[in-house]
């Protein structure tokens, strides 16, 4: 209890904080305000916005949709965005511009300069700084009437109840289904609605999870996790900056909608929305099933509780697994960098990473196969490579799988993986070789 | 697709498997056992198949049956 209490009063320190900070900015900033509050407003007209709110929010004010009410509604908004990458940029940016009242942020990382290309709110200036800061001052400077709360941590099982339970609305904007699972899970326990986007490569999703606690959780329509192999993080696989942007930009909109009353429990059917930005672009809107009766967190029959999350009884990490590259001997059948490039014999130096990857850089002489298309192939399609063979890839995963394969199902003996792969050859070897 | 009559969700699954998968690799995406794998949505002309009957659905003609990968990148 004591605990808490000193951690509320350190919350509603730094409220005070940006509350003074938001203040003071607004009387540095110099504006017509308070010259048109005197002269035109007669004392007995009780508006509920300030004139400079009527200025800045009349645009979306005089839709049809959204009206004088929802922006009272907007205003009086508490809503938490989980993660401020390529998804929570652009649904922040939207958020604080359209007048939410209180924002949270919730992410641990550090902006880098391959986060820039989608990551629309931090920039060159902010590389190397918590992206919560590089997201807050960018939003200060946009509207300084939001205030913004920073959680420049890692969201776990330990701290997520903490850091959601004051908020009505929850934006997933994470990206790993173990985050995703445990966001659904504190915030269908706290009773929160969740909008939830996600995407990689050319497509993006979008849906909204325990709407009013009536709809269906992420654990309705995903009571499984996929395998390990099948998941793609955009590290990996890509991403085209305005794709992830644009589903960030609808999960803005969701929000907008559900705050301001758009969507009701009688109205509201459960969808998926699925985004596509190749060949022609498309959103398809599927009609989805409704909260399942045997819904392991939000059904009447429900297992999990938030003891169960908060003690760690429910470990998200082994939950979705991961997929095991340590495939072979770590001290036999691999090699550093430098130990290759001090072998009088290099051999056959084969690269797996996708062609798509071989096209940007390769290491001259390497042959490429890669792996998917390795696991696929016949022997004839492998005459080209002979022993000793050396397989390389962006970071020493695939080629231990590569390097396993060729070695049960091909019968090559002399087989070694590069470990760390091209990124530790940057590192270690040629500076000058592309890191991507 | 062309099926008999009356066949249902499950026979298309099936069919899939066995003229059209090439590899072990490319089944393991698809099916685990002989049920779709988890992470794979399946939609009966844009509706969630779960509220179709799933693999019991009966297949009319021109019914459009997507499969879709769920994403986690953000």
């Amino acid at each position: 209890m004591r605990e808490k209490s000193i951690n509320d009063l350190a919350k509603e320190l730094e409220l005070l904080k940006l509350e003074n900070r938001r203040l003071s900015e607004l009387i540095a900033t110099p504006t017509v305000t308070s010259r048109e509050t005197s002269q035109e407003t007669t004392p007995d007209l009780d508006l509920p916005l300030s004139l400079d709110e009527y200025k800045r929010y009349g645009r979306q004010m005089i839709v049809p949709q959204l009206r004088l009410n929802g922006q009272l509604k907007l205003k009086s908004a508490k809503i938490l965005v989980v993660g401020a990458g390529g998804l929570g940029c652009p649904a922040l940016y939207y958020l604080c511009g359209a007048g939410v009242g209180t924002i949270g942020i919730v992410d641990h990382d550090t902006v880098d300069i391959s986060n820039l290309h989608r990551q629309i709110l931090h920039s060159n200036k902010t590389v190397g700084m918590l992206k919560c800061d590089s997201a807050q001052k960018k939003l200060n400077e946009l509207n300084p009437l939001v205030i913004i709360i920073t959680h420049p941590v890692a969201i776990a099982n330990d701290n997520v109840f903490e850091i959601m339970k004051d908020y009505d609305l929850v934006l997933d904007c994470t990206d790993t289904p173990a985050t995703r699972y445990l966001v659904n899970d504190a915030a269908v326990i706290l009773g929160k609605t969740i909008v939830s986007g996600s995407g990689v490569k050319t497509e993006g999703q979008l849906s909204i999870l325990n709407f009013s606690q009536t709809g269906p959780c992420y654990r309705c329509f995903y009571p499984s996790p996929p395998p390990p192999n099948s998941v793609t993080a955009c590290s990996d696989g890509g991403v085209i900056g305005p794709i992830i942007g644009l589903v960030g930009t609808m999960m803005a909109i969701e929000a907008i909608k559900v705050v301001t009353g758009s969507y009701t429990v009688e109205s509201f059917q459960p969808f998926l929305s699925l985004y596509s930005g190749y060949p022609q672009q498309s959103l398809r809107t599927f009609k989805m099933r409704g909260k399942s009766p045997k819904c392991a967190v939000c059904s009447t029959n429900a297992t999990l509780t938030r003891d169960m999350v908060e003690s760690g009884a429910i470990d998200y990490s082994a939950f979705c697994g991961k997929v095991d590259y340590n495939v072979v001997d770590q001290r036999t059948e691999r090699i550093t960098v430098s130990e290759y490039t001090s072998l009088e014999t290099k051999g056959c130096l084969l690269d797996v990473r996708p062609k798509e990857q071989f096209e940007i850089c390769s290491l001259p002489g390497s042959v490429s196969i890669p792996l998917a298309q390795l696991q696929r192939c016949h022997s004839e399609d492998l005459k080209g490579l002979y022993e000793p063979l050396y397989i390389v890839c962006r970071y020493g995963n695939d080629s231990q799988l590569a390097a396993r394969e060729l070695r049960n199902k091909f019968g090559f003996e002399k087989v070694k993986d590069l470990i760390g792969g091209l990124n530790a050859w940057s590192q270690e070897i040629d500076d000058t070789f592309p890191r991507y | 697709m062309v099926m008999a009559d009356g066949q249902v969700l499950k026979d298309l699954l099936l069919q899939i498997r066995d003229t059209l998968i090439k590899t072990p690799q490319d089944l393991e995406v698809f099916l685990e056992g002989e049920s779709i794998r988890p992470g794979i949505i399946v939609l009966i002309n844009d509706t969630d198949w779960e509220l179709e009957g799933e693999e019991m659905y009966e297949l009319q003609n021109r019914d459009l049956i997507t499969f879709t990968s769920t994403l986690h990148g953000g």
